[in-house]
């Protein structure tokens, strides 16, 4: 179970590394997982629609407030992959 | 301007590369944000937006039989008032929205910054929405046609309140990642969009300082304030959403478009050029929007002066065979319009 939280959390993880990383048109290598958002550029209504996006590839509704709460793809990926878990796609 | 601009993409170019991995199911995305939370907190600003300025109008008005504006308030008024449309018409609309010029980035700073000052919702925000406008023009999709509101046909008065401002207490949030991605990327934009509540303070705050120094008292504070703030503000929101209203319902329409769009010559005075909304759905991607010397456009005149003085290059306009060509393949009773 643990090892498959792990995995999910990767998943996600990528996923939002690759998204962040087209919008931003930066190398997905270069993309730093812990940095906040707003150190990104994003406004709200850019992370509104990254969350929304991010709702679409996990077929679900997400809450707007999650990459507030989260406000880095390290935490919105630890929170979304031990949430999903197995429900999140491969 | 490219030799297809006929069958002209209008902004899939912006937006094909805003979506560079559209096929890819990962990627796969709608064009508005569909979320019920967003959609009140989207609803209270804009009823602030709309409301507030209205108010403080009336109250300005009100307020003139005992403290009436200076003249210095009217002068300031006058100047915030072109000042913030040119930000709006040459700076959001035909700069960031429709890339129809290239200008130094000082420019593009000014203009972007009294964009903001307009009140007219963020950088970002009101381009990407302007440039879903385009793609699904008076269909499913169009944020503010006033023909057609999420599938449902509406009434003339209907349409014409939802196309002015109704549209933003009930229309779904546009996805700016979608339609507006080479502005989030653009580290200097972005950082000035995000500075947006500023900006509008800013364009409260001066006129109030101007008019209390000028008068050298509270009240003429009070009077900048009103006048060259919430007066300014009133007067050039209703201007620039003709754009979205009345342009797309009176007046002539010189070139068939899949949209009904209108040329109108004397609301292309207070907006700067906007009003030749038909010359401008027909050549989305022309900076200038009068195409004939007797179709006075203010904006156009501006991106031109800019030119002259080296802040402005690669100004794109239709030719005189392409617009004449264009016209010549328009039905010759595209005529006149009200609805
Ligand atoms: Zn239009
Ligand atoms: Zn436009």
């Amino acid at each position: 179970m643990q090892h498959e939280i792990i995995e999910s959390v990767t998943r996600v993880q990528a996923w939002m590394v690759s998204y962040l990383g087209n919008l931003l048109d930066i190398p997905h290598e270069n993309v730093d997982v812990t940095l906040a958002f707003d150190q990104y550029g994003l406004d709200s209504a850019a992370t509104v629609a990254f969350t929304s996006d991010l709702g679409h590839w996990l077929e679900t509704k997400l809450d707007s407030r999650l990459m507030v709460d989260h406000n880095s793809i390290q935490a919105v990926s630890s929170y979304v992959g031990e949430a999903f878990g197995t429900a999140v796609p491969a | 301007m490219d030799q297809n601009s006929d069958t002209e993409p209008v902004v899939a170019d912006v937006v094909d590369d805003a979506v560079p991995n559209a096929t890819d199911a990962r990627f796969k995305r709608n064009i508005i944000i569909d979320n019920p939370t967003i959609q009140r907190a989207q609803k209270r600003i804009a009823t602030l937006i709309i409301v507030v300025p209205a108010i403080a109008t009336l109250m300005a008005f009100v307020l003139a039989f005992w403290i009436p504006p200076s003249v210095t308030d009217l002068v300031v008024l006058a100047i915030m008032y072109v000042a913030t449309t040119l930000g709006v018409t040459a700076g959001f609309h035909r700069l960031f929205a429709h890339r129809s010029y290239k200008a130094v980035a000082p420019l593009r700073a000014a203009l972007a910054i009294l964009g903001c000052m307009s009140a007219q919702g963020t950088l970002v925000y009101w381009v990407a929405t302007h440039r879903r406008h385009h793609q699904f023009s008076e269909g499913e999709g169009d944020p503010h046609s006033p023909y057609t509101n999420d599938g449902k046909t509406l009434s003339k008065l209907q349409g014409l309140w939802h196309s002015h401002l109704g549209w933003m207490l009930d229309s779904q949030m546009t996805n700016t990642v979608m339609f507006a991605k080479d502005l989030i990327r653009d580290p200097l934009i972005a950082r000035i969009n995000n500075l947006y509540g500023l900006w509008v303070l800013l364009g409260l705050v001066i006129p109030a300082v101007i008019g209390g120094l000028a008068a050298g008292a509270w009240s003429g504070a009070l009077t900048g304030l009103l006048w060259g703030g919430f007066v300014r503000m009133f007067l050039a929101h209703h201007a620039m959403w003709t754009s979205g209203s009345t342009a797309h319902i009176i007046g002539t329409r010189p070139f068939a478009t899949k949209d009904k769009s209108t040329n109108n010559g004397l609301l292309a005075i207070p907006n700067l050029g906007e009003a030749w909304h038909n010359n401008h759905h027909a050549f989305p991607s022309s900076a200038l929007f009068g195409l004939h010397w007797w179709q006075i456009d203010i904006g156009g005149l501006f991106i031109r002066g800019c030119e002259k003085v080296g802040l402005v290059t690669d100004i794109r306009k239709p030719s005189r065979e392409m617009i004449a060509d264009k016209m010549a393949r328009s039905d010759s009773h595209t005529g006149f319009g009200v609805w």
